[in-house]
Protein backbone atom coordinates (compact mmCIF):
# COMPACT_ATOMS: atom_id res chain seq x y z
CA UNK A 1 0.00 0.00 0.00
CA UNK A 2 1.44 3.59 -0.80
CA UNK A 3 2.17 5.96 1.91
CA UNK A 4 -0.04 8.64 0.10
CA UNK A 5 -2.92 6.08 1.38
CA UNK A 6 -2.31 7.46 4.67
CA UNK A 7 -2.08 10.98 3.64
CA UNK A 8 -5.27 12.18 5.35
CA UNK A 9 -5.23 9.94 8.68
CA UNK A 10 -3.32 11.56 11.80
CA UNK A 11 -1.37 9.91 13.54
CA UNK A 12 -3.72 8.99 16.39
CA UNK A 13 -6.13 7.33 13.68
CA UNK A 14 -3.42 5.20 12.72
CA UNK A 15 -2.50 4.16 16.30
CA UNK A 16 -5.81 3.60 16.79
CA UNK A 17 -6.31 1.11 14.15
CA UNK A 18 -2.96 -1.09 14.96
CA UNK A 19 -3.97 -0.85 18.97
CA UNK A 20 -7.44 -0.46 19.85
CA UNK A 21 -9.09 -1.91 16.44
CA UNK A 22 -6.76 -4.41 15.37
CA UNK A 23 -9.25 -7.16 15.64
CA UNK A 24 -10.90 -5.27 12.51
CA UNK A 25 -8.58 -5.05 9.86
CA UNK A 26 -6.93 -8.13 8.01
CA UNK A 27 -2.88 -8.36 8.73
CA UNK A 28 -1.39 -6.59 5.56
CA UNK A 29 -3.41 -3.71 6.35
CA UNK A 30 -2.05 -3.53 9.95
CA UNK A 31 1.72 -4.15 8.76
CA UNK A 32 1.18 -0.91 6.49
CA UNK A 33 -0.05 0.79 8.99
CA UNK A 34 2.57 0.03 11.40
CA UNK A 35 5.28 0.95 8.57
CA UNK A 36 3.36 4.18 7.68
CA UNK A 37 4.09 5.21 11.84
CA UNK A 38 7.44 3.32 11.53
CA UNK A 39 7.88 6.38 8.42
CA UNK A 40 6.48 9.26 10.48
CA UNK A 41 8.55 8.03 13.73
CA UNK A 42 5.74 7.09 15.49
CA UNK A 43 6.61 5.00 18.37
CA UNK A 44 2.73 3.61 18.91
CA UNK A 45 3.41 2.20 22.57
CA UNK A 46 5.04 5.43 23.24
CA UNK A 47 2.21 7.49 21.74
CA UNK A 48 0.01 5.70 24.31
CA UNK A 49 1.93 6.08 27.05
CA UNK A 50 -0.16 8.83 28.33
CA UNK A 51 -2.64 8.15 30.61
CA UNK A 52 -4.72 9.45 34.05
CA UNK A 53 -4.69 8.62 37.38
CA UNK A 54 -7.50 9.21 39.73
CA UNK A 55 -7.29 8.90 43.34
CA UNK A 56 -10.52 8.38 45.62
CA UNK A 57 -12.16 12.05 45.17
CA UNK A 58 -8.99 14.02 44.05
CA UNK A 59 -8.86 15.76 40.65
CA UNK A 60 -7.44 13.65 37.84
CA UNK A 61 -3.20 13.31 37.23
CA UNK A 62 -1.65 12.28 33.79
CA UNK A 63 0.94 9.61 34.21
CA UNK A 64 2.61 7.00 32.44
CA UNK A 65 1.54 3.50 32.24
CA UNK A 66 4.74 2.47 34.25
CA UNK A 67 3.81 5.20 36.92
CA UNK A 68 0.49 3.93 36.85
CA UNK A 69 1.07 0.56 37.64
CA UNK A 70 3.04 1.79 40.90
CA UNK A 71 -0.13 3.30 42.09
CA UNK A 72 -2.11 0.41 41.65
CA UNK A 73 0.79 -1.57 43.50
CA UNK A 74 0.55 0.59 46.49
CA UNK A 75 -1.60 -0.32 49.81
CA UNK A 76 -5.41 1.25 48.76
CA UNK A 77 -7.32 1.73 52.03
CA UNK A 78 -10.70 -0.15 52.44
CA UNK A 79 -13.32 1.07 50.10
CA UNK A 80 -11.13 3.45 48.63
CA UNK A 81 -10.98 4.22 44.84
CA UNK A 82 -8.59 4.36 41.86
CA UNK A 83 -9.82 5.56 38.67
CA UNK A 84 -7.30 4.27 35.30
CA UNK A 85 -8.31 5.98 31.93
CA UNK A 86 -6.18 4.51 29.18
CA UNK A 87 -4.90 6.96 26.00
CA UNK A 88 -8.56 6.00 23.94
CA UNK A 89 -10.45 6.97 26.94
CA UNK A 90 -11.96 4.07 28.48
CA UNK A 91 -11.80 3.75 32.08
CA UNK A 92 -11.40 1.34 35.18
CA UNK A 93 -12.78 2.38 38.77
CA UNK A 94 -10.68 -0.24 40.84
CA UNK A 95 -11.86 -0.46 44.70
CA UNK A 96 -10.65 -1.99 47.29
CA UNK A 97 -12.55 -4.39 49.30
CA UNK A 98 -12.65 -6.55 52.02
CA UNK A 99 -11.11 -9.54 50.73
CA UNK A 100 -10.72 -8.41 47.09
CA UNK A 101 -10.91 -6.03 44.21
CA UNK A 102 -13.57 -4.63 42.64
CA UNK A 103 -13.51 -3.31 39.07
CA UNK A 104 -16.23 -0.86 37.26
CA UNK A 105 -15.56 -0.47 33.84
CA UNK A 106 -16.69 2.43 31.59
CA UNK A 107 -17.03 3.09 28.19
CA UNK A 108 -16.20 6.49 27.78
CA UNK A 109 -18.44 8.23 30.45
CA UNK A 110 -20.70 5.62 30.43
CA UNK A 111 -20.94 2.29 32.74
CA UNK A 112 -20.43 -0.88 31.46
CA UNK A 113 -20.30 -3.49 34.21
CA UNK A 114 -18.26 -4.72 37.08
CA UNK A 115 -16.44 -7.91 38.27
CA UNK A 116 -14.19 -8.87 41.50
CA UNK A 117 -10.27 -9.63 40.78
CA UNK A 118 -8.97 -12.08 44.11
CA UNK A 119 -5.71 -10.48 44.30
CA UNK A 120 -3.22 -7.54 43.54
CA UNK A 121 -1.06 -9.37 41.31
CA UNK A 122 -4.49 -10.58 39.17
CA UNK A 123 -4.72 -6.88 39.01
CA UNK A 124 -1.46 -5.57 38.03
CA UNK A 125 -1.89 -8.09 35.02
CA UNK A 126 -5.28 -6.74 33.95
CA UNK A 127 -4.48 -2.95 34.44
CA UNK A 128 -1.33 -3.53 32.63
CA UNK A 129 -2.99 -4.86 29.78
CA UNK A 130 -6.22 -2.14 29.43
CA UNK A 131 -3.88 0.23 29.48
CA UNK A 132 -1.33 -0.79 26.82
CA UNK A 133 -4.29 -1.26 24.94
CA UNK A 134 -3.87 -5.24 24.90
CA UNK A 135 -6.93 -7.63 25.02
CA UNK A 136 -8.43 -7.77 28.78
CA UNK A 137 -11.75 -8.54 28.58
CA UNK A 138 -11.33 -12.29 29.03
CA UNK A 139 -9.98 -11.83 32.71
CA UNK A 140 -12.87 -10.39 33.58
CA UNK A 141 -14.88 -13.51 34.81
CA UNK A 142 -18.25 -13.04 35.86
CA UNK A 143 -19.44 -9.98 35.71
CA UNK A 144 -22.03 -7.97 37.24
CA UNK A 145 -24.70 -5.28 36.96
CA UNK A 146 -24.58 -3.10 40.07
CA UNK A 147 -27.29 -1.01 39.01
CA UNK A 148 -29.83 -3.54 39.77
CA UNK A 149 -28.21 -4.49 43.26
CA UNK A 150 -30.10 -4.07 46.23
CA UNK A 151 -29.78 -1.48 49.21
CA UNK A 152 -28.99 -4.05 52.23
CA UNK A 153 -27.94 -1.00 55.08
CA UNK A 154 -27.09 2.84 54.52
CA UNK A 155 -24.65 4.23 57.61
CA UNK A 156 -22.16 6.81 58.41
CA UNK A 157 -19.60 4.63 60.99
CA UNK A 158 -17.31 2.77 58.63
CA UNK A 159 -16.30 0.23 61.60
CA UNK A 160 -19.95 -0.91 61.60
CA UNK A 161 -19.98 -1.27 57.98
CA UNK A 162 -16.49 -3.59 58.17
CA UNK A 163 -18.26 -5.57 60.81
CA UNK A 164 -21.09 -5.97 58.29
CA UNK A 165 -19.17 -6.88 55.76
CA UNK A 166 -17.02 -9.07 57.57
CA UNK A 167 -19.86 -11.17 58.38
CA UNK A 168 -20.97 -11.50 55.10
CA UNK A 169 -17.37 -12.51 53.68
CA UNK A 170 -16.94 -15.10 56.29
CA UNK A 171 -19.99 -16.12 55.13
CA UNK A 172 -18.71 -16.30 51.69
CA UNK A 173 -21.68 -14.34 50.14
CA UNK A 174 -21.47 -11.60 47.48
CA UNK A 175 -21.75 -7.86 47.98
CA UNK A 176 -19.80 -4.42 47.62
CA UNK A 177 -20.02 -0.99 49.52
CA UNK A 178 -20.39 2.06 47.80
CA UNK A 179 -18.82 5.15 49.38
CA UNK A 180 -20.03 8.89 48.65
CA UNK A 181 -17.48 9.66 45.98
CA UNK A 182 -19.24 7.27 43.61
CA UNK A 183 -23.31 7.21 45.33
CA UNK A 184 -22.84 11.52 46.35
CA UNK A 185 -25.20 10.79 49.85
CA UNK A 186 -25.46 14.06 50.63
CA UNK A 187 -25.43 12.69 54.35
CA UNK A 188 -21.73 10.93 53.39
CA UNK A 189 -23.47 7.17 54.12
CA UNK A 190 -21.94 4.12 52.68
CA UNK A 191 -24.14 1.84 50.81
CA UNK A 192 -23.70 -2.27 51.77
CA UNK A 193 -25.23 -3.21 48.01
CA UNK A 194 -26.31 -7.23 47.52
CA UNK A 195 -27.55 -8.89 44.57
CA UNK A 196 -31.13 -9.11 44.60
CA UNK A 197 -33.34 -9.12 48.15
CA UNK A 198 -30.88 -12.14 49.04
CA UNK A 199 -32.64 -13.45 52.14
CA UNK A 200 -29.29 -14.93 53.61
CA UNK A 201 -27.19 -11.49 53.61
CA UNK A 202 -30.39 -10.41 55.15
CA UNK A 203 -30.02 -12.80 57.72
CA UNK A 204 -26.74 -12.16 58.40
CA UNK A 205 -27.55 -8.23 59.28
CA UNK A 206 -30.55 -9.63 61.58
CA UNK A 207 -27.98 -11.75 63.45
CA UNK A 208 -25.39 -8.65 63.66
CA UNK A 209 -28.10 -6.43 64.77
CA UNK A 210 -29.83 -9.26 67.43
CA UNK A 211 -26.54 -9.16 68.77
CA UNK A 212 -25.90 -5.57 69.46
CA UNK A 213 -29.48 -5.88 71.13
CA UNK A 214 -28.68 -8.26 73.44
CA UNK A 215 -25.34 -6.38 74.08
CA UNK A 216 -27.51 -3.28 75.22
CA UNK A 217 -30.03 -5.15 77.78
CA UNK A 218 -26.90 -7.03 79.07
CA UNK A 219 -24.94 -3.28 79.56
CA UNK A 220 -28.08 -2.05 81.47
CA UNK A 221 -28.50 -5.22 83.74
CA UNK A 222 -24.86 -5.16 84.52
CA UNK A 223 -25.64 -1.52 85.47
CA UNK A 224 -28.33 -2.53 87.57
CA UNK A 225 -26.48 -5.35 89.55
CA UNK A 226 -23.55 -2.65 90.18
CA UNK A 227 -21.36 -5.31 87.91
CA UNK A 228 -18.94 -2.77 86.72
CA UNK A 229 -16.27 -4.95 85.35
CA UNK A 230 -18.95 -6.69 83.36
CA UNK A 231 -20.17 -3.39 82.19
CA UNK A 232 -17.37 -1.92 80.94
CA UNK A 233 -16.25 -4.94 79.16
CA UNK A 234 -19.96 -5.19 77.55
CA UNK A 235 -19.37 -1.09 76.73
CA UNK A 236 -16.35 -1.72 75.34
CA UNK A 237 -17.42 -4.57 73.17
CA UNK A 238 -20.19 -1.91 71.69
CA UNK A 239 -17.68 0.41 71.32
CA UNK A 240 -15.58 -1.95 68.74
CA UNK A 241 -19.09 -1.61 66.24
CA UNK A 242 -18.19 2.15 65.68
CA UNK A 243 -21.82 2.70 65.96
CA UNK A 244 -22.99 6.54 65.65
CA UNK A 245 -25.00 6.01 69.22
CA UNK A 246 -23.31 8.73 71.51
CA UNK A 247 -25.11 7.02 74.61
CA UNK A 248 -22.51 4.38 74.11
CA UNK A 249 -19.85 6.19 74.84
CA UNK A 250 -21.15 8.45 77.33
CA UNK A 251 -22.38 5.48 79.36
CA UNK A 252 -19.00 3.66 78.62
CA UNK A 253 -17.03 7.23 79.61
CA UNK A 254 -19.28 7.45 82.80
CA UNK A 255 -18.75 3.73 83.81
CA UNK A 256 -14.04 4.38 83.31
CA UNK A 257 -15.18 7.83 85.30
CA UNK A 258 -16.21 5.47 87.84
CA UNK A 259 -13.94 3.23 88.20
CA UNK A 260 -11.31 5.95 88.36
CA UNK A 261 -9.87 5.70 84.72
CA UNK A 262 -10.35 9.42 83.94
CA UNK A 263 -8.03 9.08 80.93
CA UNK A 264 -9.95 6.85 78.85
CA UNK A 265 -13.30 8.63 80.41
CA UNK A 266 -12.34 11.28 78.54
CA UNK A 267 -11.40 9.69 74.89
CA UNK A 268 -15.07 8.14 75.53
CA UNK A 269 -16.50 11.36 76.56
CA UNK A 270 -14.87 13.10 73.64
CA UNK A 271 -16.19 10.45 71.31
CA UNK A 272 -19.74 10.79 72.75
CA UNK A 273 -19.25 15.35 72.19
CA UNK A 274 -17.77 14.39 68.67
CA UNK A 275 -20.97 11.96 67.32
CA UNK A 276 -23.58 14.13 69.11
CA UNK A 277 -22.37 17.45 67.51
CA UNK A 278 -21.84 15.57 64.39
CA UNK A 279 -25.79 14.24 64.32
CA UNK A 280 -26.81 18.27 64.99
CA UNK A 281 -24.97 19.67 62.39
CA UNK A 282 -25.62 16.59 59.99
CA UNK A 283 -25.35 18.67 56.81
CA UNK A 284 -21.43 18.89 57.36
CA UNK A 285 -20.00 16.38 55.52
CA UNK A 286 -16.78 16.67 57.88
CA UNK A 287 -16.67 12.66 58.06
CA UNK A 288 -16.52 11.61 54.49
CA UNK A 289 -13.63 14.06 53.97
CA UNK A 290 -11.78 12.95 57.26
CA UNK A 291 -12.23 9.13 56.42
CA UNK A 292 -12.97 6.93 59.58
CA UNK A 293 -14.56 9.90 61.63
CA UNK A 294 -15.35 9.47 65.18
CA UNK A 295 -12.22 10.53 67.45
CA UNK A 296 -9.94 11.17 64.72
CA UNK A 297 -12.44 13.70 63.14
CA UNK A 298 -12.51 15.76 66.36
CA UNK A 299 -9.97 18.29 65.21
CA UNK A 300 -12.25 18.52 61.77
CA UNK A 301 -15.04 18.66 64.14
CA UNK A 302 -14.10 21.56 65.60
CA UNK A 303 -12.69 23.14 63.03
CA UNK A 304 -15.67 22.83 60.56
CA UNK A 305 -18.03 23.78 63.60
CA UNK A 306 -16.13 27.38 63.80
CA UNK A 307 -16.62 27.50 60.16
CA UNK A 308 -20.45 27.24 60.82
CA UNK A 309 -20.47 30.14 63.17
CA UNK A 310 -19.42 32.86 60.49
CA UNK A 311 -21.11 35.98 60.95
CA UNK A 312 -23.31 35.60 57.96
CA UNK A 313 -24.87 32.77 59.22
CA UNK A 314 -29.21 32.98 60.15
CA UNK A 315 -28.77 32.19 63.35
CA UNK A 316 -27.94 35.44 66.00
CA UNK A 317 -24.62 35.12 68.08
CA UNK A 318 -26.22 36.55 70.71
CA UNK A 319 -29.30 33.99 71.50
CA UNK A 320 -28.14 30.33 72.40
CA UNK A 321 -28.77 27.72 70.49
CA UNK A 322 -30.70 25.10 72.24
CA UNK A 323 -28.97 21.38 72.37
CA UNK A 324 -30.57 18.03 73.60
CA UNK A 325 -29.92 17.12 76.93
CA UNK A 326 -27.79 14.71 76.35
CA UNK A 327 -24.81 17.15 75.24
CA UNK A 328 -25.18 18.87 78.38
CA UNK A 329 -24.66 15.97 80.42
CA UNK A 330 -21.46 15.33 77.95
CA UNK A 331 -20.58 18.58 78.71
CA UNK A 332 -20.48 18.29 82.37
CA UNK A 333 -19.34 15.06 82.30
CA UNK A 334 -16.09 16.29 80.50
CA UNK A 335 -15.99 19.54 82.50
CA UNK A 336 -15.71 17.72 85.92
CA UNK A 337 -12.87 15.42 84.68
CA UNK A 338 -10.92 18.61 82.99
CA UNK A 339 -10.74 19.41 86.91
CA UNK A 340 -8.46 15.83 87.12
CA UNK A 341 -6.62 16.23 83.76
CA UNK A 342 -6.69 20.05 83.02
CA UNK A 343 -3.96 20.28 79.94
CA UNK A 344 -6.02 17.82 78.04
CA UNK A 345 -6.72 19.46 74.64
CA UNK A 346 -9.10 16.78 73.71
CA UNK A 347 -11.54 17.85 76.58
CA UNK A 348 -10.93 21.96 76.03
CA UNK A 349 -11.44 21.47 72.46
CA UNK A 350 -15.10 19.54 73.12
CA UNK A 351 -16.01 21.76 75.57
CA UNK A 352 -15.15 24.98 73.09
CA UNK A 353 -17.14 22.67 70.32
CA UNK A 354 -19.98 22.39 72.34
CA UNK A 355 -19.92 26.58 73.55
CA UNK A 356 -19.17 27.35 70.27
CA UNK A 357 -21.99 25.23 68.61
CA UNK A 358 -24.80 26.50 71.23
CA UNK A 359 -23.37 30.13 70.68
CA UNK A 360 -22.38 30.65 73.96
CA UNK A 361 -19.49 32.94 72.39
CA UNK A 362 -17.64 33.64 76.13
CA UNK A 363 -17.79 30.28 77.72
CA UNK A 364 -16.27 28.71 74.24
CA UNK A 365 -13.80 31.73 73.52
CA UNK A 366 -12.36 31.01 77.49
CA UNK A 367 -11.74 27.02 76.25
CA UNK A 368 -10.17 28.55 73.46
CA UNK A 369 -7.59 30.83 75.51
CA UNK A 370 -7.00 27.55 77.72
CA UNK A 371 -5.83 25.79 74.81
CA UNK A 372 -3.56 28.57 73.54
CA UNK A 373 -1.89 28.52 76.85
CA UNK A 374 -1.32 24.88 76.44
CA UNK A 375 -0.28 24.77 72.73
CA UNK A 376 0.17 28.82 71.06
CA UNK A 377 0.14 26.98 68.07
CA UNK A 378 -3.12 25.77 67.98
CA UNK A 379 -4.64 26.91 64.38
CA UNK A 380 -8.49 26.02 65.71
CA UNK A 381 -8.43 27.97 68.68
CA UNK A 382 -6.16 30.65 67.10
CA UNK A 383 -8.95 30.73 63.90
CA UNK A 384 -11.87 31.27 66.39
CA UNK A 385 -10.32 33.65 68.41
CA UNK A 386 -9.25 35.70 65.21
CA UNK A 387 -12.45 35.35 63.74
CA UNK A 388 -14.14 36.43 67.10
CA UNK A 389 -11.80 39.56 67.34
CA UNK A 390 -13.11 40.35 64.08
CA UNK A 391 -16.47 40.82 65.11
CA UNK B 1 -67.38 7.78 112.25
CA UNK B 2 -70.47 8.97 113.10
CA UNK B 3 -70.24 7.82 117.17
CA UNK B 4 -66.72 9.36 117.49
CA UNK B 5 -68.35 12.87 116.23
CA UNK B 6 -70.62 12.30 118.95
CA UNK B 7 -68.61 11.06 121.77
CA UNK B 8 -66.50 14.66 120.98
CA UNK B 9 -69.73 16.90 120.06
CA UNK B 10 -71.12 15.45 124.14
CA UNK B 11 -69.61 18.30 125.97
CA UNK B 12 -71.72 17.24 128.92
CA UNK B 13 -69.89 14.34 129.33
CA UNK B 14 -66.21 14.39 131.33
CA UNK B 15 -64.90 11.58 129.14
CA UNK B 16 -65.51 13.94 126.20
CA UNK B 17 -63.69 17.55 127.36
CA UNK B 18 -60.53 14.69 128.28
CA UNK B 19 -60.73 13.47 124.60
CA UNK B 20 -60.78 17.17 123.26
CA UNK B 21 -57.71 18.17 125.27
CA UNK B 22 -55.93 15.13 124.33
CA UNK B 23 -56.20 15.87 120.69
CA UNK B 24 -55.49 20.14 121.04
CA UNK B 25 -52.57 18.17 122.69
CA UNK B 26 -51.89 16.17 120.07
CA UNK B 27 -51.80 18.89 117.27
CA UNK B 28 -49.66 21.13 118.98
CA UNK B 29 -47.02 18.50 119.22
CA UNK B 30 -46.79 17.65 115.48
CA UNK B 31 -46.68 21.16 114.23
CA UNK B 32 -43.96 21.73 117.12
CA UNK B 33 -41.96 18.69 115.15
CA UNK B 34 -42.67 20.34 111.69
CA UNK B 35 -41.62 23.56 112.98
CA UNK B 36 -38.51 22.14 114.64
CA UNK B 37 -37.05 19.84 111.76
CA UNK B 38 -37.97 23.36 108.98
CA UNK B 39 -35.70 25.40 111.16
CA UNK B 40 -32.81 22.37 110.97
CA UNK B 41 -33.19 22.22 107.04
CA UNK B 42 -33.19 25.39 106.44
CA UNK B 43 -30.37 27.08 109.11
CA UNK B 44 -26.80 26.02 110.69
CA UNK B 45 -24.34 24.53 110.06
CA UNK B 46 -26.30 21.08 109.50
CA UNK B 47 -28.87 22.98 106.51
CA UNK B 48 -29.93 20.93 103.92
CA UNK B 49 -28.52 22.92 100.81
CA UNK B 50 -30.37 22.40 97.48
CA UNK B 51 -28.34 20.56 94.50
CA UNK B 52 -27.64 22.78 91.96
CA UNK B 53 -29.07 21.32 88.69
CA UNK B 54 -26.49 21.72 86.19
CA UNK B 55 -23.46 19.77 88.56
CA UNK B 56 -25.52 16.37 87.84
CA UNK B 57 -24.91 14.85 85.15
CA UNK B 58 -26.96 11.32 84.37
CA UNK B 59 -25.25 8.55 85.57
CA UNK B 60 -26.04 6.45 82.39
CA UNK B 61 -28.26 7.72 78.67
CA UNK B 62 -30.35 5.51 77.16
CA UNK B 63 -29.40 2.86 74.79
CA UNK B 64 -32.56 2.83 72.70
Amino acid sequence: MQPDHFAAYHDEDLVRALTLERANYQAPYLASVAAELARRNVDPQAFIDQVEVRYHADAPATCTIAQALAKASEELPLWHLLAFTRYFGDTLVVQRELRSYLVNVYRGEEYAFSFFVAEGQALQDLLRRFLTLADWDHLAGTTYQLDSWHSLLRTRSPRYMQKIATALADEGLLFTVQTPVLSRDPRGQLTLLVPGRDPAATAVLHKVEDHLSTLRDQATAAFAANDRDRELAIYAELATYGLNNPAIYYNLGSALAEAGRYAKAATAFVEAASLSLTALDIQVPFQSRRGTGGLGGTFGMVGTLISSLKPDEKTPTDEQREVPDYIEDIELQLAHLLKRLPQDLNILHALAAIAAIRHDVPRAREHYRQIIEINPADETAKHYLAEQAGE
Amino acid sequence: MDIVWEYLTDLQSRHSAYAIAALLVLVWWVGRSFVRLYRQATSGAGRLERPQEEERPRRRLPLD
